[in-house]
């Protein structure tokens, strides 16, 4: 039987962190393209370190990662060009502050993709409008709010026309009343069928968006299933507690 | 919080002390029996020369008209001046080499000369300095061994020694090995010794950059040089302005050290007027008011700057 093509295929992945804590313990897994995958988890059980292995912001002491076709961690992989085809959204939005929201999400395009200007602005204009705050073009991240600011966030990464997406806790900075605005345009990335690997505590955006949900517990996937299946389940007490926990 | 009239009293003592400073000064210079001699001071900044005119050939003179004089050789060749105070009449007669009148015209005194070469030195050095401060620092914090010792042992070296003394091994060892005229060992002299510091500063405020605008940088695709360029460095001299404004006001004053290697600089000027006019206060006074115009330029500029930049400040 031939290989199935996964735009993600990790296998046995360790990772043990300087102080000797274990923060990858065997993590195998495979996504499908344009499957939305969401990992959930408690805070240490290894779900953002996981994700940041994937476009090698985090490097690993043992298995290997495939991503979109190429062993990210093969000597003959150049992490800039992977990463290019990887968008990334982070807790803290990470936004350049030196930049305006235009240039924010034009800078990548410009400087890396060697893209004219025109074309980075028109394509950025696209974005903005599609995130919804295209009338802030000009202004400076910290004149946004946190929910803005996450949503240029997003469309700094869709700018990069990438083949799959990271959320690493993306709603976890918000004050509530922002995170439905950040949610709906993850929907509406993954509606056009986006592959996505989601860390996030948002069960709704869970339900409503993701094909599986991935369950982790000290480093390891303990449960990995549809959201059905997840929330049905009753075999598993560290996910029942987690889940009693986050309702 | 001091009250308005309090602040306004505050003020008022101030002038008062300063006024109080200046007197006992001025008290204690004329116990001493020394005679100043201020006037003679603006002509060490700016005089006024009497560039003068002589006659190129016998003749006579046939008028001056709107500040231009005719002469006329014997052999009746006219010839017209542009002179501003003419020395002869009409009807004079004229011998080769006398002298016909005039011009005059501003020109820079020698201490107006040394403060041009200060700046000069200040201004070469300032842009290596930056250049070889932006290099050790980024060397300073890579990960590599080899880079990460060297700066070190660079920025350890330069902080460890005097200038005064780096300036004579300048000179004397690094001059003489490769042939270096005494103004390029007084600027490289300077620029080295500066830039260790600047290269601190520079590690310093790329390391205030916090290490999210890396992963961003990074997850997007941007090498480790596109990261430094467009992301980290722009955010790094913005937050470091102050104190690189700090250093370059130090530079300024450090290069009056270059006038012990003979460049005739602001402080040199001043040491060569003092040892023929015997006017030690009043010139070393000058000199200081001169430094004083360049670094508190300097500071208001960058205050300027620093304001301007202050628009897309976090």
């Amino acid at each position: 039987m031939t290989d199935k093509k996964y735009a993600v295929r990790a296998r046995n992945i360790y990772k043990v962190y300087p102080n000797e804590i274990k923060a990858l313990n065997g993590v195998s897994l495979n996504v499908d393209y344009g499957e939305v995958l969401v990992i959930i988890g408690a805070s240490g059980s290894g779900k953002s370190t996981f994700l940041r292995t994937l476009n090698r912001l985090e490097e690993i002491n043992s298995g290997s990662i495939e991503v979109l076709g190429t062993d990210i961690f093969n000597k003959k992989t150049k992490p800039t060009k992977l990463r290019t085809k990887i968008g990334m959204v982070f807790q803290h939005f990470n936004l350049f502050p030196h930049l305006t929201v235009m240039e924010n999400i034009t800078i990548g395009q410009i400087k890396v993709k060697k893209v004219n200007k025109k074309d980075a602005v028109d394509l950025a204009t696209v974005l903005l409008k599609k995130v919804g705050i295209v009338e802030k073009a000009d202004v400076y991240p910290e004149q946004l709010s946190g929910g803005q600011q996450q949503r240029v966030a997003i469309a700094r990464a869709l700018a990069m026309k990438p083949q799959l997406m990271l959320f690493d806790e993306a709603t976890s900075a918000l004050d509530p009343e922002m995170i439905g605005e950040v949610l709906d345009v993850m929907e509406k990335v993954a509606k056009e069928g986006m592959t996505m690997i989601v860390v996030t505590h948002e069960m709704d955006f869970a339900k409503a968006a993701a094909d599986r949900i991935a369950f982790m517990n000290q480093g390891k996937i303990t449960e990995i299933a549809t959201p059905e299946e997840i929330l049905a389940n009753d075999n598993n007490p560290q996910l029942k507690q987690f889940l009693n926990k986050i309702h | 919080m001091i009250s308005k009239p309090a602040k306004a009293a505050w003020n008022f003592t101030y002038i008062i002390v300063i006024i109080g400073i200046g007197y006992f000064t001025f008290i204690s210079s004329s116990k001493i029996n020394y005679i100043w001699r201020w006037n003679t001071i603006p002509s060490y900044i700016i005089y006024t020369s009497h560039d003068t005119v002589s006659s190129p050939f016998n003749g006579f003179v046939e008028g001056y008209k709107n500040g231009e004089l005719t002469i006329k050789s014997l052999h009746g060749v006219t010839k017209k001046f542009k002179l501003e105070k003419s020395a002869v009449k009409k009807g004079n007669v004229v011998d080769q080499g006398d002298e016909l009148g005039y011009n005059v015209s501003h020109k820079a005194g020698a201490l107006l000369l040394g403060l041009l070469t200060t700046l000069k030195i200040s201004i070469i050095a300032i842009f290596f300095a930056i250049i070889i401060g932006i290099i050790t620092g980024l060397m300073r914090i890579a990960e590599n061994p080899l880079l990460k010792n060297l700066a070190i042992t660079y920025i350890e070296l330069i902080r460890g020694t005097p200038l005064l003394v780096q300036i004579f091994i300048f000179y004397f060892f690094i001059g003489t090995v490769f042939n270096l005229d005494r103004i390029v060992s007084g600027i490289g002299a300077l620029a080295v010794f500066e830039g260790a510091y600047i290269a601190e500063i520079v590690r310093a405020g790329i390391q205030s950059i916090g290490k999210d605008q890396t992963e961003a940088a990074l997850s997007i695709g941007m090498n480790y040089f596109q990261l430094m360029r467009h992301i980290i460095m722009p955010q790094a001299i913005k937050r470091t302005m102050p104190a690189m404004a700090g250093q370059f006001i130090s530079l300024i004053k450090d290069s009056s050290l270059v006038s012990i290697i003979s460049i005739t600089d602001l402080t040199k000027a001043g040491r060569e007027i003092v040892s023929s006019t015997f006017s030690p206060f009043e010139i070393w006074f000058t000199v200081a008011a001169m430094y004083l115009v360049l670094t508190y330029s300097l500071s208001s500029l960058t205050h300027l700057l620093e304001r301007k930049m202050a628009k897309s400040d976090r």
